[in-house]
C-alpha cells in the first residue's frame, strides 16, 4: 500500500466513491466521488494533537470496537495517506462550528470545515474491481452465545486481541474481566457451510486462520490450552498440512463436531460448550475461558444503498454466480476477466481467498490489464451487432437491454440513431432479439441463416423432429457432454446453436411451428452460468410472452419447451431430450395443422400491416471488419 | 414492491405449486416435482385452458 501511495504513476483516491462508469475498453469514464476529509493530507504530519483534544469517543471500527477513537484520526498506523481525517457523522458539528478544538491546536493549520466532496472525472483504458469481502456476522447463530456472552468472539476480534498493535498491545486478555484466558475453543465453520444459517459454501480461508491463532497461542502463552471444533480441517495449499501439524504436535486438541450450545457461568463468565463428539459419538462438556467463532466471508454489498446510489456491480453491470460472488468470463481460461472487456477482478470479490491467492490474482488481473493498455487495441469476436439505420424506429430498447453498454442509446429528439460500440458488443444478439422492427443484423448468428436451418430441420418428417436451440456455452455443451459420455437420447432432437439463448428471437419460434414443429425447445445456461450477464433473463422473458401468445391463439404452450442445462449437465441433456420426446409423441398431425393454419394467417395479418408502416428491409451492410474505438479488427 | 406467492404450473408435467413472484425479478424457477424449468404462472386464461386440455 505505500509502494503504490508512493508510486509517480499511482494515483490514490482513498476516502472516495466511484458513481458511474461509461464507455467501454480502452475508453472508459469514471465519474469517482472523493470525499472530503476536512485534514489537508498534504500538510498533516500526524502529530495527534487534534485528536488529543477532541471531546468525541466512538468505538474504533478497526479494532473491531474494543477501543475507541475520536471524531478526528488515523484510520489504522499504516494507513495511507498517513493523515488524520476528520469523519463529519461523529463530529460535534462544524456547520456552524459546535467545538473547533482540533483547529485551535492544529499548528500547520490543515483542518478545513469548508472542505468539499470533490466529483473527478477520470478517463481509464481498464478496470480492476477488488471491493472484496465482509466477514460473516454470527448473530443469528444465537446458539453460540455471541453478544449475549462477553468471552465469546469472532475470528477478526481475536485477531486484535493479539495483535501487538490492537486495543491491549498484544497483552491477550479476555473481554469480561481482563484475565489472560487459559482455555481457549474455536468453533468452526460459523456461517460457512451451512444451508440454512450462513452460506452453503466453504470460506476457504477459516481453518488455516484458526490453525495460525493456535500457532500464536501456542508460542505466546504456552500454557494456554486450545480445543478446536470442526467438521473437516481443510489445510491445503503449500506447507499448510505442516502447519496443522504442528499444531496437534503443540497440544491443540481437534474434536469433530460442531457445539449445540454455549452457555455462561453468570459469575466467573466462563463458558460451557456442549457438543457431540462425532468420532466417538459421545456427548461432551468442555468448560472455557475464551470462545473463538472462525466466522466465514460473505460477498461484499459494495456501496449501493439500494436507492439511489448504486453499488460498483451495479454500475458496471457484473453478473453473480448462486453464491452471491462476482461471475468470471470463464471459470477456467478467464478467471480474473469480468463479462465486459477490459473489466478484470482481484481478490475476494471473485471468492473467498486467502493473501497468497488474492496477491496472485492481483498480478493476474493487473498483467492483463497491462496487455490491453500496452497493446493499445483489443482482437475480438466477428460475432457482434450491426445496425440497420432503414428499419431503425430508435425505440432505444437496444441500449436498455445490452448489459454490455455496447449501444449507444438512439434520439428521437435530436434525431440519433443507436451507434454500436463494436470493441464492446460481446455478441450474445439479445439486442437482434428482441428489437422489434429487426433493424439488428447479427453477423454470424443472421435471421436467414437461423432460419435456413430451421426449413432444413423440418424439410423431411417434420413430425419426427424436435427443434431445440441451445446456447453455445452451456446447453450445446452439455449436449456434448452427453455424447462423449455415450448417453443415449432420442434422435428427433435437432439442435441450433445460438451463442446465446438471447439470441432466439421470437419469431424462430414462430418460424419452426409455421414449419410443421411439433415441439420447440429452447435451452440455456442456468441464470448463475450466464456468460453474458444476463441475457438469460430476456430469454426467460421472451419464451414467457410466447407461452401467452400461444395461449391466446389456441396452441398449446406445453409445445414450447424452456431448460436450462449447463455443459457438465449431460445427463440432464439425456434425460430432458427424452422427457421432450415423450411430449413429441403426444402432438398429432391435426395440431401441428391447425398451429400452422393459424400462425400463417397470423403471419399474412403481420405482413399486411408491416407493408402499411413500414420500409422494405435493404440487404445486411457488409463488414468492413473495422472496430470502434480501438483501430483493432475484428 | 414485495414478493408474493403466487400459483405456477409446470409445462411439462403439468404440477402445480405456489412460489414467491417479484415483479421486479426474474429468477430462475424449476418444477419440484419433475425439476423442467418450464414453469409458468398461472393465470386464470392459463388455468382454464389447461383444464380444457386435462394438463
Amino acid at each position: 500500500m505505500m509502494d503504490a501511495g508512493r508510486h509517480p504513476r499511482i494515483q490514490l483516491l482513498v476516502n472516495s466513491e466511484v458513481e458511474d462508469i461509461t464507455g467501454f475498453v480502452g475508453n472508459y469514464r469514471a465519474l469517482v466521488r472523493r470525499k472530503a476529509r476536512y485534514v489537508d493530507a498534504e500538510a498533516c504530519n500526524s502529530c495527534a494533537e487534534c485528536a488529543e483534544v477532541c471531546p468525541v469517543a466512538v468505538p474504533d471500527e478497526y479494532q473491531q470496537g474494543f477501543s475507541s477513537r475520536k471524531a478526528i484520526y488515523l484510520p489504522f498506523p499504516q494507513a495511507v495517506p498517513a493523515s488524520y481525517f476528520l469523519n463529519a457523522d461523529d463530529c460535534l458539528g462544524f456547520n456552524p462550528i459546535a467545538c473547533g478544538k482540533c483547529r485551535e491546536v492544529c499548528e500547520k493549520e490543515c483542518i478545513d470545515f469548508d472542505a468539499r466532496d470533490e466529483l473527478l472525472d477520470l478517463e481509464v483504458g481498464t478496470i480492476v474491481v477488488a471491493t472484496g469481502m465482509a466477514p460473516y456476522d454470527p448473530r443469528p447463530n444465537d446458539e453460540y452465545g455471541y453478544t449475549r456472552f462477553p468471552n465469546v468472539v469472532t475470528s477478526m476480534e481475536f485477531e486484535r486481541l493479539i495483535c501487538a498493535g490492537g486495543p491491549t498491545e498484544g497483552e491477550f486478555v479476555r473481554p469480561s474481566d481482563r484475565r489472560v484466558p487459559e482455555r481457549i475453543g474455536f468453533i468452526q465453520c460459523v456461517g460457512s457451510r451451512s444451508a440454512s444459517r450462513g452460506v452453503p459454501y466453504c470460506s476457504n480461508i477459516c481453518c488455516m486462520n484458526t490453525i495460525k491463532q493456535c500457532l500464536l497461542l501456542a508460542d505466546h502463552y504456552p500454557d494456554s490450552r486450545s480445543t478446536v471444533f470442526y467438521l473437516d480441517i481443510r489445510a491445503f495449499g503449500k506447507g499448510f498440512e505442516d502447519l496443522y501439524r504442528r499444531t496437534r504436535e503443540e497440544g491443540v486438541h481437534y474434536l469433530r463436531g460442531l457445539p449445540g450450545s454455549v452457555d455462561e457461568d453468570p459469575e466467573t463468565h466462563d463458558l460451557t460448550v456442549r457438543v457431540e463428539n462425532t468420532l466417538s459419538g459421545r456427548l461432551e462438556t468442555h468448560r472455557f475461558d475464551l470462545l473463538v467463532l472462525a466466522t466465514g466471508l460473505v460477498p461484499h454489498k459494495g456501496n449501493g444503498d439500494g436507492g439511489g446510489r448504486r453499488s460498483v456491480d451495479e454500475i458496471l453491470s457484473l453478473a453473480h454466480t448462486a453464491d452471491g460472488f462476482v461471475m468470471e468470463a470463464h471459470p477456467k481460461l478467464q478467471p480474473v476477466d469480468a463479462p465486459s472487456r477490459g473489466v478484470y477482478f482481484a481478490g475476494c470479490i471473485e471468492s473467498p481467498k486467502d493473501i497468497k491467492e488474492s496477491v496472485t490474482q492481483a498480478g493476474a488481473a493487473a498483467a492483463r490489464a497491462g496487455n490491453v493498455l500496452s497493446a493499445g487495441q483489443v482482437r475480438i469476436e466477428a460475432i457482434t451487432a450491426q445496425l440497420l439505420p432503414e428499419l431503425c424506429a430508435q425505440c432505444k430498447i437496444c441500449a436498455q437491454v445490452c448489459s454490455f453498454n455496447a449501444v449507444v442509446e438512439a434520439s428521437k429528439r435530436d434525431d440519433l440513431l443507436p451507434e454500436f460500440i463494436e470493441a464492446a458488443c460481446a455478441g450474445c444478439g439479445t439486442c437482434a432479439a428482441e428489437c422489434p422492427f429487426d433493424a439488428i443484423h447479427m453477423k454470424h448468428f443472421a435471421d436467414a441463416q437461423i432460419t435456413a436451418q430451421i426449413e432444413a430441420i423440418l424439410a423431411e418428417e417434420p413430425m419426427r423432429k424436435i427443434v431445440a436451440f441451445a446456447c453455445n456455452w452451456c446447453s450445446y455443451a452439455g449436449g456434448d457432454t452427453a455424447g462423449t459420455s455415450r448417453l443415449q437420447y432420442p434422435p428427433s432432437v435437432r439442435l441450433i446453436r445460438t451463442m446465446c439463448s438471447g439470441r432466439v428471437d421470437q419469431k424462430f419460434i414462430w418460424h419452426a411451428f409455421r414449419s410443421g414443429a411439433p415441439l420447440v425447445l429452447v435451452s440455456g445456461c442456468h441464470f448463475s452460468d450466464c456468460h453474458y450477464i444476463d441475457a438469460v433473463t430476456w430469454t426467460q422473458r421472451r419464451v414467457e410472452k410466447a407461452w401467452t401468445r400461444m395461449e391466446k391463439l389456441g396452441i398449446r404452450p406445453e409445445r414450447l419447451q424452456l431448460e436450462w442445462i449447463s455443459a457438465a449437465e449431460g445427463r440432464k441433456f439425456a434425460r430432458v431430450m427424452k422427457e421432450l420426446d415423450e411430449l413429441r409423441r403426444r402432438v398429432t398431425p391435426e395440431e401441428v395443422a391447425e398451429t400452422r393454419r393459424i400462425l400463417e394467417r397470423e403471419e399474412q395479418k403481420e405482413r399486411r400491416k408491416r407493408a402499411g408502416t413500414a420500409p422494405t428491409a435493404p440487404p445486411p451492410q457488409p463488414d468492413d471488419g473495422t472496430v470502434r474505438g480501438l483501430g483493432g479488427t475484428a | 414492491m414485495a414478493s408474493e406467492r403466487k400459483t405456477f404450473y409446470c409445462l411439462r408435467c403439468g404440477h402445480r405449486f405456489l412460489a414467491d413472484l417479484d415483479p421486479k425479478q426474474v429468477v430462475e424457477r424449476s418444477c419440484p416435482e419433475c425439476g423442467s424449468n418450464s414453469v409458468r404462472r398461472e393465470t386464470p386464461a392459463s388455468k382454464q385452458g389447461a383444464a380444457k386440455e386435462g394438463g
